[in-house]
């Protein structure tokens, strides 16, 4: 019997430990809506950093040393099939039913730390915003197990004002590690017209010399 | 008719397609100019390998579940919550595919795919293949070319396997792409498979470029 309890301990803080954070400064989200909000289940396991506070570096650091990746709109992929949207042929895309959020995966160099991700849209709707996240979504390297999920920043436009451009600031030493993890940046949408639309998702990341 | 031209020619590298194992169940049809090359698994494993190895560098490209793309827009997909993806019942379309981002001169060592699969009998089957077209000119269609075609075997949830290509094949940007292709279940539709997701797909890459290693390059 003994011996029964300490094996389900033992397998009780594995499971535990398979599911938790690879971050030290990682929150666990409790709040339901919030998870909701961002496009997973009520009882999924997502984490959540810290906001960061720093100015986005504008000019070119040191030559090369900053990487940008662009993703037009119409690279996003819905989260379910029943997405459905359209684009008026110049790269942007907004919602036409079905499905509300849509992710755009981001592919970084290896090692680079994660610095930026901008996002540029319009939104003309009064009633309605459009939400933007990003996540960091890790597996064991070199076995199976949970998808450890942590929403890195997320960022939502206001007022119906037209074209913007908004920027979610990603917590510094978050280094990007292609072996173990993915990054995407997902948009909700909360209309289905014209009305919200999103143009580009750019990830900026700086070389580790 | 069009992929025994190349069986002949290739015979001494290549297989034909077996018994069951059908140009429709690697999700290509009788008429595309396809050869079957499965490709024995080489010798070494995956975790005999240092991310940096003497004159090998070794890289990664991953890509989720839920950036995959259907073969026909028949595909209905779901569990995207995560970055999965499954196939909803009811969809006709069994088959998704996606590119290995790979740079011209990387060769592929192997890929590392993770599912989730509580189906007792049905698996993820994992169809690795190279889509070729000539390089500076029109071409007698797209050259397919399988390298292997493996299921997941698991039904006990959570499961990752690797597959060995033993740096076998390179990546050709000019004239070819290395692609794989997931297939939910064995049956021509998914109904009943849905509790088989796709999480990830890993490539695992040597490079050549050694004083960019992990800074400079792409990926």
């Amino acid at each position: 019997m003994k011996k029964t309890i300490t094996l389900l301990a033992a397998t009780m803080s594995l499971a535990a430990s398979a599911n938790q954070s690879l971050r030290d400064d990682a929150i666990l989200v409790e709040d339901i809506e919030y998870k909701l909000a961002a496009g997973f289940k009520a009882d999924d396991v997502v984490y959540r950093l810290p906001k960061a506070d720093r100015l986005e570096n504008t000019g070119v650091r040191g030559g090369i040393t900053t990487n940008y990746k662009g993703y037009a709109g119409v690279e996003a992929r819905g989260r379910f099939s029943t997405f459905a949207y359209s684009s008026s042929g110049n790269g942007n895309i907004w919602r036409t039913g079905g499905d509300s959020f849509a992710d755009i995966m981001l592919s970084m160099p290896n090692g680079n730390e994660f610095d930026f991700v901008r996002v540029w849209g319009s939104d003309t709707n009064v009633a309605e915003d459009l939400h933007f996240f990003t996540f960091e979504r890790c597996l064991p390297a070199f076995g199976g197990g949970p998808i450890v999920q942590t929403i890195l920043d997320d960022v939502e436009s206001t007022g119906s004002g037209g074209d913007f451009s908004l920027l979610m600031t990603i917590p510094t030493d978050t280094f990007v590690d292609n072996q173990t993890c993915t990054y995407s940046t997902r948009v909700r949408f909360d209309t289905s017209d014209s009305s919200m639309r999103v143009f580009k998702v750019r990830a900026q990341s700086e070389v580790q010399l | 008719m069009k992929n025994k031209i190349f069986i002949p020619i290739l015979a001494a590298f290549f297989t034909p397609v077996a018994a069951g194992d059908s140009l429709e169940q690697l999700g290509f049809t009788e008429d595309d100019n396809v050869v079957v090359s499965y490709s024995p698994t080489g010798a070494h494993s995956e975790t005999d390998i240092p991310q940096n190895r003497g004159f090998f560098n070794i890289s990664y490209t991953a890509v989720n579940g839920q950036n995959f793309l259907g073969r026909t827009s028949n595909f209905d997909g779901g569990d995207g919550f995560n970055g999965a993806r499954n196939c909803l019942d009811g969809s006709t379309e069994r088959f998704i595919d996606h590119e290995l981002v790979m740079g011209t001169h990387d060769l592929l060592d192997g890929i590392r795919v993770w599912v989730e699969d509580s189906d007792a009998t049905q698996n993820l089957a994992v169809i690795l293949y190279r889509q070729c077209l000539t390089a500076f000119g029109a071409g007698d269609g797209v050259f397919s070319d399988v390298f292997f075609n493996e299921e997941v075997p698991t039904s006990v949830g959570e499961d990752s396997m690797f597959f060995n290509t033993n740096y076998t094949f390179q990546g050709l940007t000019n004239e070819c792409k290395i692609m794989v292709r997931a297939r939910f279940g064995s049956p021509t539709t998914c109904n009943g498979v849905e509790d088989i997701s796709l999480y990830k797909v890993r490539a695992q890459l040597v490079t050549d470029e050694l004083i960019f290693k992990n800074s400079f390059s792409e990926f």
